[in-house]
């Protein structure tokens, strides 16, 4: 199995509607500063692996009207039509396999000119799901009942989840809300759907990523500061709400077990610097912290009473304010791998985690996580 | 490079107009089914699973794969949906190929399907426009098909609408011999020109079917595939190509993405005299012209001569070059999943196990995909042999 690396990442500010673009210039836009970030021309990228969602674009085949903005003119081009952070994954699969030593990876999303509710409600079957009106956020409430009343967890728990990763977000030139939020704030901002609150949802949001993944040979060619991809898992759960535990998250649980193993973590709390997480929703970051590993299953709301994950404590969790700051839906998880790319070559600026070297990327895909992605990351 | 990967096991549903019998999941789940048997496996030796379909309006179901991964054995296992417009079944086996080639997975399930009963198909292609300006001139696939069939004449004056009438002749007879054929007709080439005009120079049976079906595929690392069957098909080459819809200088003919791909794909197999070497090809031909177009395009005939091969018979399942021996998309197309039965047929034909359609001492074949504008090619090798 060939080693890889990410050698380079380039993402696009995060805004509630990038009204000036359309989808071809947010990615073309992307593209073209991750090539030159890495000293690249199109016609050396053999392969670009993109994501997108017909469904978010209005377009069937959406890869259709996009593959010269992709950069993949006669490249052998191909779509995962998950979150960017699983494009990401088969362009590791192809490198690490041995057929390719280079890949291009870009996803987009523009859910400003689409609506959320009906993306997500077209995700349930037609003909049960769908007529009932499910959608990301009411079944995320669901789930949010469901741990909180398992585990005593409480609506202000969740709330300080808001309040640090929006203060993170300030410093991040690339997230869309973000400022010095205060608990009252959040708890007394409106119910979108009990227990869930408006600031513990996820703002709206445009944007595009864009990352080169190399060979180890050619990415040592390519830069001095290779972030090594040191071990991934990935594990998608049951369908339906009804067959699944709700409270936990079992298939992240597997995920982070497979990525640990493959890169020999034995105590992710000690041996990470860092992790960006993919949580629509501030209960799911609590509940991440379960599955992930970081603290014992229902310890999720004094794990973060505790402050490890806030900057400067031992595991910062979402630096960059994650999701609850910008997610631009079918790259969201891919951002977080380019987060963990800046923080691990030192480039994270004000967000910089001091002395990071090992960080961990985890994606999501299908309502109250059914699919999840965790990759681990290494700087050398 | 990559360690050897092969395709150990098949499943295919029968084509038909609509399944009332069963639900997405159902139809989908028989494919599996079928696969994992003719494996020899269960649902538990399977590592992880790549799902797809064409446009996601077909079945009006958004990331599909969240609801089809436990009828696609792939409960608690990692599942990844890949979508590249119609090619999408072959980029389907393709990623499967990689999750067993980079070492990660041993035993890995390519499912592909489409439900096209449960929407209208014209309208999910017509969607691909573009919605500001494209729109107002969509019409599915079948215009653009009729474009480049005409541009296809136009170069090549010698071709005829009587050459597609003997392609359809010879794919609905062929399909008589596939078990899972949707469209299984004995017809004349009277009956064929007779038929009417559904964009010209397309004719009715000119035209693929609209489909409910299912496929599925299951690839193996090489110690796996030789414990799981004597006879594995193995992956001896995979390229591919896309192209701009829209790019200035596109050949509507022969699309230089297809061209790539094939020269590409044979040079990574060693090939250097296809028509010599490949016993059997699948074409992803969903109109009857493309028979000719694509053979030309790859190389398996002689530019220009695509109505000779069809008058003389080297393209019949006892010529030279056989083509298409299962009746192909022509006769059976359940969009999303159709390119992936070309792989399947292919490995069908090299491991002996194509039945009643088989070519004799067929030992090398391709299976081609299209999706798009003419725009993404798909060609992988499969061979009886390493």
């Amino acid at each position: 199995m060939n080693r890889v690396a990410i050698v380079g990442a380039a993402q696009t500010r995060h805004e509630a509607a990038l009204a000036d673009e359309n989808h071809q210039d947010l990615a073309y836009r992307t593209v073209k500063e991750v090539l030159e970030l890495t000293g690249l021309r199109q016609q050396d990228i053999p392969m670009v692996i993109n994501s997108g969602s017909d469904i978010l674009d209005g377009r069937g085949i959406s890869t259709y009207m996009m593959v010269e903005a992709l950069g993949a003119q006669m490249t052998e081009e191909t779509k995962v039509a998950d979150d960017g952070a699983y494009a990401a994954l088969y362009a590791w699969m192809r490198i690490a396999s041995g057929a390719y030593d280079l890949a291009l990876v870009v996803a987009y999303g523009k859910s400003s000119e689409s609506h959320p509710h009906w993306y997500h409600n077209m995700v349930f079957d037609p003909f049960y799901g769908q007529p009932m009106g499910l959608d990301l956020l009411n079944c995320a409430a669901l789930q949010a009942n469901a741990y909180m009343n398992r585990y005593g967890i409480t609506e202000e728990q969740a709330a300080g989840v808001v309040v640090k990763d929006l203060r993170n977000a300030k410093n991040n030139p690339y997230a869309l809300r973000k400022g010095d939020y205060t608990l009252e704030q959040v708890m007394s901002s409106p119910y979108l759907c009990t227990p869930i609150k408006e600031l513990d949802a996820y703002p709206v949001t445009d944007g595009a990523c864009a990352l080169i993944l190399a060979g180890e040979e050619r990415a040592r060619e390519l830069t001095d500061r290779p972030v090594w991809i040191e071990g991934l898992g990935a594990c998608q759960d049951a369908f339906h709400l009804g067959n699944r535990e709700l409270a936990r998250i079992p298939s992240a649980e597997e995920s982070a077990k497979k990525a640990y193993a493959m890169a020999g973590i034995k105590d992710p709390l000690k041996e990470l610097d860092l992790a960006e997480v993919y949580a629509d929703f501030s209960f799911q970051e609590l509940m991440l912290y379960e599955a992930l590993g970081f603290c014992p299953e229902g310890a999720g709301g004094a794990f973060a009473d505790s402050g490890t994950p806030e900057m400067g404590k031992s595991l910062p969790v979402n630096p960059s304010g994650g999701p609850l700051a910008a997610n631009p839906l079918v790259c969201t998880g891919l951002v977080r791998l380019a987060e963990c790319w800046l923080q691990l070559t030192g480039q994270a600026g004000a967000r910089q985690v001091a002395g990071a070297k090992r960080a961990l990327a985890h994606a999501y895909v299908g309502p109250c996580m059914q699919n999840n992605l965790v990759f681990i990351l290494g700087g050398e | 490079m990559a360690r050897p990967v092969a395709i150990v096991g098949t499943g295919q549903t029968k084509g038909r107009r609509r399944r009332e019998d069963v639900n997405l999941s159902g139809m989908v789940h028989e494919a599996v089914r079928a696969a994992l048997e003719d494996a020899d496996l269960k649902p538990s030796d399977i590592d992880a699973v790549v799902i797809g379909n064409a446009p996601e309006v077909f079945e009006g179901i958004n990331y599909p794969e969240l609801l089809l991964g436990t009828a696609s054995a792939g409960y608690m296992k990692p599942v990844m949906r890949i979508y590249t417009g119609g090619s999408v079944g072959a980029s389907v086996g393709i990623c499967a190929y990689y999750h067993v080639a980079c070492g990660l997975h041993d035993v890995v399930l390519a499912v592909a399907f489409e439900k096209l009963s449960d929407g209208v198909p014209n309208y999910g292609l017509s969607v691909t426009y573009d919605p500001l300006w494209g729109r107002d001139f969509a019409a599915g696939a079948v215009t653009l098909v009729a474009l480049q069939a005409r541009e296809y004449m136009h170069r090549n004056p010698q071709i005829t609408e009587e050459h597609f009438a003997m392609i359809a002749v010879k794919t609905r007879k062929d399909a008589q011999d596939n078990p899972y054929a949707h469209l299984q007709l004995d017809l004349t080439v009277e009956e064929a020109l007779s038929s009417h005009v559904v964009v010209s120079p397309l004719r009715l049976h000119d035209c693929c079917p609209t489909t409910d079906a299912a496929a599925a595929a299951v690839f193996a690392s090489g110690d796996k595939a030789k414990r799981i069957t004597d006879r594995p098909a193995w992956v001896r080459s995979i390229a591919t190509c896309s192209e701009g819809a829209y790019y200035p200088g596109m050949d509507m003919v022969y699309p230089a993405s297809l061209q790539k791909a094939a020269q590409t794909a044979y040079k990574r197999a060693g090939i250097t005299d296809p028509v010599k070497e490949i016993d059997v090809a699948e074409l992803y031909c969903a109109f009857t012209p493309q028979e000719m177009i694509w053979a030309e395009t790859v190389g398996l005939c002689e530019r220009g001569k695509g109505g000779e091969m069809t008058e003389s018979g080297r393209s019949r399942r006892d010529g030279e070059m056989p083509l298409n021996p299962s009746g192909t998309v022509v006769s059976h197309n359940p969009i999303g999943a159709s390119a992936l039965i070309r792989q399947i047929e292919a490995a069908l034909q090299v491991s002996g196990k194509a039945g009643a359609h088989q070519i004799e001492g067929a030992k090398t074949a391709l299976a081609h995909g299209w999706g798009g504008w003419l725009q993404f090619h798909t060609i992988m090798i499969l061979s009886s042999e390493l």
